[in-house]
C-alpha cells in the first residue's frame, strides 16, 4: 500500500475466491472428515444424576463418547485463564464438559464422535 | 416441475446400519451439469452437494433455516438447501455460487458488486448473500432499498453490519442495467 492509497477503498485479495466459492473453511476440509456432536444441557440449572452412554456407543459409526469421568489428566481440570488479570481473585473457568452439574442452558454435557454427521446426531438423542 | 418421489433402488435395508439404510436415486442437476447421486432419504441437499458432489462454496451455518448461509436457487428461486432433502431436489434446476462466474472466470455482477462494495469480510456467508441477491434481481432488476432489507432479511452476516451488502446489492442492479444496455 502506497500513499497513493490513501483515502481510496481498495479491493482485498482474498475476495476473489470468496465470492467464487472457492473459500476454504474448516467444514470443507473433507467430505470423510469424522463428525463431532455436542450433547447440551437443556436446563439452566441442575445436578447431573446419571448418563447412560451405552446406546450411543453401539451404534455403527460411532467412534467415541465421552462425558466428564473419561477426560484425562488436565482435561478433567477448569480451562485454563490464559491472561490472568490481577483484579481477578477468585477467578473461575469452565470445565470442558460438565462436571456433576450444569450452570446454562446449553451447556456442553457429552461429547460423541462419528463417522459422519447424521450418526453423530444419532446418537446424540 | 413434477413432485414424483424418486424410485428406491434395490439396496436391501439392513437394521440398525446406518450406512446400509435405503438408498435414493437422485439426479442433481447443478449450474447445468447433471450428476446422479445415491443417498439416503435424510440427506439435506445442503450436504448432497457439499459432500457428494463436493461443491463446498455452499455453507451450512445454523443447520435450521435461521442463518441463510446454505442458500441455493431451485428452479430460479432462492431456497434454503439445509431445509430441503436431497430426494425433493430430484430433477430441479439448481444453482449455487460456484456456477455465478463465466467459465473464463469473469465475475457475475452480482459477484463483482460484493468485491466493489466490501460487502464481505470472513466470507462466510457470503454465498448465501450472493445466491439471495442473484435471485431477487432476476425478479426484480431495480430494487429500492426497502426491497432489498426485505429481500436480504433473511440471511445473518456476523462481520458487515449489513450496510456494504445492500449497497453491494444497489451496485449490482447497477451494474446489471449496464450490462443490458
Amino acid at each position: 500500500m502506497t500513499t497513493a492509497s490513501f483515502g481510496q477503498p481498495i479491493r482485498r485479495n482474498e475476495d476473489q475466491r470468496l465470492v467464487t466459492g472457492q473459500g476454504s473453511y474448516t467444514d470443507d476440509v473433507g467430505p470423510d472428515a469424522w463428525a463431532l456432536v455436542i450433547v447440551r444441557s437443556p436446563y439452566a440449572n441442575a445436578r447431573i444424576l446419571s448418563i447412560d452412554t451405552s446406546e450411543a456407543k453401539a451404534l455403527d459409526g460411532v467412534i467415541a463418547v465421552w462425558t466428564y469421568d473419561d477426560l484425562p489428566g488436565r482435561l478433567s481440570e477448569p480451562l485454563p485463564l490464559l491472561i490472568p488479570h490481577p483484579s481477578l481473585v477468585a477467578a473461575r473457568t469452565q470445565d470442558v464438559l460438565a462436571r456433576d452439574r450444569v450452570r446454562h442452558v446449553g451447556q456442553s454435557v457429552v461429547a460423541v464422535l462419528a463417522k459422519d454427521r447424521y450418526i453423530g446426531e444419532d446418537a446424540a438423542e | 416441475m413434477t413432485d414424483q418421489i424418486p424410485t428406491p433402488t434395490s439396496t436391501p435395508p439392513s437394521s440398525g446400519d446406518h450406512d446400509g439404510a435405503q438408498l435414493h436415486t437422485v439426479e442433481l442437476t447443478v449450474n447445468g451439469r447433471t450428476s446422479t447421486v445415491q443417498v439416503p432419504a435424510r440427506r439435506l441437499l445442503s450436504d448432497a452437494l457439499r459432500v457428494d458432489l463436493g461443491l463446498t462454496g455452499t455453507h451450512v451455518g445454523c443447520e435450521h433455516g435461521v442463518c441463510g448461509c446454505c442458500t441455493v436457487m431451485i428452479d430460479g428461486l432462492a431456497m434454503r438447501s439445509c431445509l430441503t432433502l436431497a430426494v425433493t431436489a430430484d430433477g430441479r434446476d439448481i444453482r449455487t455460487i460456484e456456477g455465478l462466474a463465466d467459465d473464463d472466470g469473469t465475475l457475475h455482477p452480482v459477484q463483482q458488486a460484493f468485491r466493489e462494495c466490501h460487502g464481505l469480510q470472513c466470507g462466510f456467508c457470503t454465498p448465501g448473500f450472493l445466491m439471495t441477491s442473484v435471485a431477487l434481481l432476476e425478479h426484480n432488476p431495480d430494487p429500492d432499498d426497502e426491497q432489498i432489507t426485505e429481500a436480504i432479511a433473511g440471511n445473518l452476516c456476523r462481520c458487515t453490519g449489513y450496510q456494504n451488502i445492500k449497497a453491494a446489492v444497489r451496485r449490482a442492479a447497477e451494474l446489471t442495467g449496464e450490462g443490458n444496455q
